[in-house]
């Protein structure tokens, strides 16, 4: 009797194991419309061209610069702010010469809500140097797609916010030269951000 | 009959002990409203609970003069992605905590009434389980502090 609680112990173990090591496999996903399921492929990351404040915007336009990329929306209740504050706090962490190489991005998962007016709005209560970026549906999922952000609209309980949108929350971190570097997670704090920012202005 | 009566007696000394109010039995600190950016229409409240009783207990609902609906949500992380979705109450088990914070529970104020400013206090009501409310006057605070106070990781 005991061997098979020990034996069952053992298991939940080993599975619960195999769920730390492998944590972005899934294929299983919890609602039918999921179309974005966090891959393992490392994201390419790459170029891409949407439209920001005065026309076409796109990553050549800071090239020179470290770009910290960011897939959020304007109505985003939480996940959003606390990340935009967490950069805003990095970028009032860096001099002013640092600050004039650092250029941080964040393009909308949520266009259909999120027009430009909307972004520029937005972005610069964080910082004055922070863009907003939007697309078509289309243009968007296939830059998302580049950097292995996903993301989906949830209705939230009989609640009175409409819908939002679910996300991923990571911060890509994207060299002078345009290449992905890495990705850094939710709840990344400013110095954090700081440290990850100046490993590349070195 | 003299059990029943006596059953009677202690069931209404215990119901006597029970009445105290859930609201008084619950601390709460650290609490704020996050500042928003101009035109949006949404914050969110956070703070520490803290259960003071021997019984779990639950907010229930939360309203506040400064927005139109007042929800209780909480945040998950599935899929890779961060999900946000309205519960039904925030539990608070007995004898601990049950913190508000950024990425996990939150007080939703949606369609706020006016916009928020650092210099006015936000009245928020917690609603609990037996009725009893709690009234608190939260500060409006900005998530983006110059250098990095507020942010460290615990």
């Amino acid at each position: 009797m005991k061997n098979t609680y020990l034996g069952a112990i053992a298991a939940v173990v080993a599975a619960s194991v195999l769920l730390i090591l492998h944590p972005w496999t899934d294929d299983e996903p919890t609602s039918g419309q999921t179309a974005h399921i966090v891959s393992n492929d490392k994201p390419t990351g790459g170029h891409f061209v949407l439209t920001g404040s005065n026309g076409k915007l796109g990553l050549d336009d800071f090239s020179g610069k470290v770009v910290l990329l960011y897939f959020g929306y304007t109505t985003c209740p939480d996940i959003c702010p606390t990340n935009l504050g967490n950069l805003a706090s990095a970028m009032n962490q860096l001099t002013a010469e640092e600050q004039a190489k650092v250029q941080v991005l964040m393009i909308t998962v949520d266009p259909e809500r999120d027009d430009q007016a909307k972004m520029d709005a937005y972005l610069p209560y964080f910082h004055p140097s922070f863009k907003g970026l939007t697309g078509t549906p289309e243009q968007i999922a296939k830059v998302a797609k580049q950097y292995g952000a996903v993301y989906q609209k949830a209705a939230i309980g009989e609640g009175a916010l409409g819908y939002s949108v679910d996300h991923s929350a990571f911060t890509y971190l994207i060299n002078q030269q345009g290449v992905l570097v890495t990705q850094l997670p939710h709840d990344t704090s400013g110095a954090e951000f700081v440290v990850a920012i100046r490993s590349l202005l070195k | 009959m003299k059990l029943n009566l006596l059953t009677a007696g202690l069931l209404m000394s215990l119901s006597l002990v029970v009445q105290a109010a859930v609201s008084d039995q619950i601390t709460v600190k650290d609490a704020f409203v996050r500042e928003v950016p101009p035109n949006q229409t949404i914050s969110a409240a956070f703070m520490t609970l803290h259960n003071n009783d021997m019984s779990d207990h639950k907010v229930v609902n939360a309203t506040s003069p400064a927005a139109k609906v007042v929800e209780l949500h909480t945040h998950t992380h599935e899929n890779g992605m961060m999900k946000m979705r309205q519960i039904p109450q925030i539990d608070l088990p007995a004898g601990s905590e049950a913190m508000l914070k950024p990425g996990g529970l939150h007080i939703m104020l949606i369609d706020l009434t006016a916009p928020l400013s650092s210099e006015k206090m936000v009245p928020v009501t917690l609603k609990f389980e037996d009725g009893s409310e709690k009234t608190l006057e939260l500060p409006v605070k900005s998530v983006k502090p110059m250098g990095n106070m507020g942010h460290m990781k615990h």
